[in-house]
């Protein structure tokens, strides 16, 4: 029998990550994956900002820009009529996300107010970042990444869960686990096995279509050979979406709101919507549905699920990959407490209060995303491509609309970061930050249960950098740091990794608007005040889940 | 003649609709919860202005025909039988073929539409 303190079933980006976290986090995991290699799709073409964050706090950051698209290739999102064009409009510098990486990180470097994720997104295929991951797991001490094996069925008890893998020519294994994560997809066995339901319905949409191929002559006809990030196509009696998940490559995607009609072939269809008789290979194509879900639960006993085990969402934002990353992270921390002894018993079931509202809040909003994308299509002038007056006012109208409609999908900073764990219990003073931040602008407030603004040290630094990663980060904003010394008894009398980090830096104390933050390593504000309470303890047992 | 028998298979469609909604209403505690929930009017008309609308509100859904003043969403289908068809497949996607090969126009909310979607999947009897 193997034991091991975290099994994780699924080797998709979020398993491979939360692997790479556990070990950082000095907790030793095993991840088994049914599939033998990292997916061949393109799949998602996005980590979003605050999943950069994240990957940054454990080092994964500069590997995953190294394999997605260039520091300095562009990150347009454009309207038009083919790939190839003509173009009603181009986004480029509107917002940060339309800007080269390099550029926008020069742009956070430069914000002063905490409005900006300290990491901008990153394009990339998931073909791409996989690899990466994978990489990064299996040269982790503490992880063992075994391809090739499969969940068979597992049985929990008071101590812990006993799993049955599967692994090359019907080879069968145990494993025993304090805890065990299902990382495992769409159709997670892990969630089947525990009997969750989503709490959603399906197939909504109905069957969209989806085909990859390549074309270097395609990528050709962009300005310095960068394909922008996202061509949407719109013309009479034509629709879809070309995506360039890497400027630097010559793959694409393209999204059609149909299978190809009768008469009609994949082939026929990429041609159309390329729009000009140029060469391309089709590597694959096949239809998919689209959803909405959302899983009713997130856990039982020592058992959880994360990723598309969790919810499935229409990729009308970029949010399925990048919530299930910060699902990892959410339970990394909370998994290697409870690994070490620190955390409460109440610790790992905060997860589901925190990230099942996260997870509805995003649902809603990628629904949303997906409405307002179809409402871009409805009013499609017949004169849309005539050359004369009749055909630019077209083409200007139906810009407008676009920008209006369907930018939601990609300036939503305060989706992306402005989530607050207001229904937790961990949490002290939670549900007091007054209204939900809004999906389109972030608004950077240190209110308990929101992640911490980015701030810049005098000297350079990142606040985010600086709080510890496997423990409580106690800050201390111009107040006196020798009245401390109960608050960090208290934490060493449970056995929480604490850390003091004074910042006298004036503009701080001003942008976070309190004189003590508490953080927990996931970068999220546990308690807030002005002074620290007379008897720290209950405080701290709070936190960690004692209480 | 044509028009005139497309037009009536489309109200008697939309009236059966109604009578499905309101039994799904009955027994689906989700349809229940969603027609409690929310307030809109979808219309679904052909070109030539015939159809009628669905009203949601207060918890209730009726069914008037005519034209509403403003409508959440409308859809705009070429003629009674090209509605009929789409709307008694199965298959959501030909809601979207429709609209792209211009058998179907729409106004107003998708959002309308999905939540439609949702109520016909337990409003339609089973295959």
């Amino acid at each position: 029998m193997i034991t091991t303190p975290v099994l994780i079933v699924g080797g998709g980006p979020v398993g491979l990550a939360l692997s790479v976290m556990l070990s950082k986090l000095g907790v030793r995991s095993m991840l088994v994956n049914e599939r033998l290699q990292t997916t061949t799709h393109p799949k998602l073409d996005v980590v979003n900002g605050r999943s950069m964050e994240v990957l940054r706090q454990f080092g994964l950051a500069d590997a995953v820009r190294a394999a997605g698209n260039p520091r300095q290739a562009n990150q347009h999102v454009a309207v038009a009529a083919s790939a190839s064009g003509p173009f009603y409009t181009v986004l480029s510098d509107r917002h940060p996300i339309y800007r080269s990486a390099d550029d926008a990180n020069a742009l956070a470097r430069d914000c002063q107010d905490g409005s900006l994720p300290l990491e901008t997104m990153q394009r990339i295929a998931q073909m791409q970042l996989e690899p990466v991951l994978l990489e990064a797991a299996r040269a982790e001490p503490e992880a063992r990444v075994e391809f090739g094996w499969s969940l068979f069925g597992f049985e929990q008890d008071e101590a812990g869960v006993t799993a049955m893998i599967q692994g090359p020519e019907g080879r069968s294994r145990q494993v025993r686990c304090l805890y065990l994560i299902g990382c495992d997809g769409p159709s997670s066995r892990v969630r089947q096995f525990l009997n969750f339901d989503y709490e959603d319905t399906r197939d909504l949409v109905g069957e969209l279509f989806i085909a990859h191929f390549r074309s270097e002559a395609l990528a050709a006809t962009f300005l310095k050979h960068e394909p922008y990030w996202h061509t949407w196509l719109l013309r009479p009696q034509f629709s879809g979406l070309v995506v360039s998940p890497d400027a630097s490559r010559s793959d694409f995607v393209l999204h059609r709101p149909f299978a190809p009609r009768d008469g009609e072939t994949v082939q026929n269809v990429i041609a159309a919507a390329i729009g000009r008789d140029i060469p391309f290979e089709l590597v694959q194509s096949g239809a998919w549905r689209p959803q909405f879900l959302v899983a009713n639960s997130y856990g039982r006993g020592r058992v959880f699920i994360a990723g598309d085990a969790a919810h499935q969402y229409m990729p009308t934002g970029g949010l399925g990959m990048n919530t299930g990353l910060l699902e990892a992270h959410n339970l990394a921390w909370k998994l290697a407490a409870c690994v070490s002894g620190w955390g409460g018993p109440r610790l790992m079931s905060s997860y589901e209060a925190e990230r099942l509202p996260a997870a509805r809040r995003n649902r809603d909003h990628v629904k949303e995303n997906a409405a307002s994308v179809f409402e871009s299509l409805f009013d499609i002038p017949d004169q849309l491509l005539d050359p004369g007056p009749a055909g630019g006012q077209a083409r200007t109208v139906v810009a407008g609309t676009f920008v209006a409609k369907v930018t939601r999908l990609y300036e939503s900073m305060g989706i992306e970061l402005g989530y607050r764990y207001e229904d937790s219990p961990l949490i002290v003073g939670a549900g007091a930050g007054g209204a939900p931040c809004d999906p389109a602008s972030y608004q950077p407030v240190a209110v308990p249960g929101a992640r911490l603004p980015n701030g810049w040290r005098s000297d350079g630094q990142s606040l985010l950098d600086q709080l510890d990663r496997r423990g409580l980060t106690l800050v201390c904003l111009g107040a006196r740091a020798d009245q401390t010394t109960a608050f960090i008894d208290a934490a060493k009398d449970k056995g929480v990794p604490m850390t003091l980090l004074e910042v006298p830096e004036a503009h701080l104390a001003s942008l976070y608007g309190w004189r003590w933050l508490l953080l927990r390593p996931d970068q999220h504000i546990a308690w807030a005040g002005d002074e620290l309470p007379s008897e720290p303890a209950p405080l701290i047992d709070r936190v960690r889940g004692a209480t | 003649m044509n028009d005139l028998s497309g037009n009536i298979k489309l109200r008697l469609l939309l009236r059966v609709t109604l009578l499905l909604i309101r039994r799904a209403q009955r027994r689906a505690p989700r349809v229940r919860a969603m027609i409690a929930q929310d307030s809109h009017v979808l219309q679904i008309q052909t070109a030539r202005g015939a159809g009628g609308h669905f009203v949601v509100g207060s918890g209730r859904i009726d069914l008037r025909m005519g034209l509403h003043p403003h409508p959440d969403l409308t859809q705009i289908w070429r003629d009674g039988h090209t509605a009929v068809a789409a709307m008694t497949s199965g298959d959501e996607t030909d809601l979207l073929r429709a609209f792209e090969l211009g058998g179907c126009r729409m106004h107003g909310r998708f959002m309308v539409a999905l939540w439609f979607n949702e109520v016909m999947k337990f409003a339609r009897p089973a295959a």
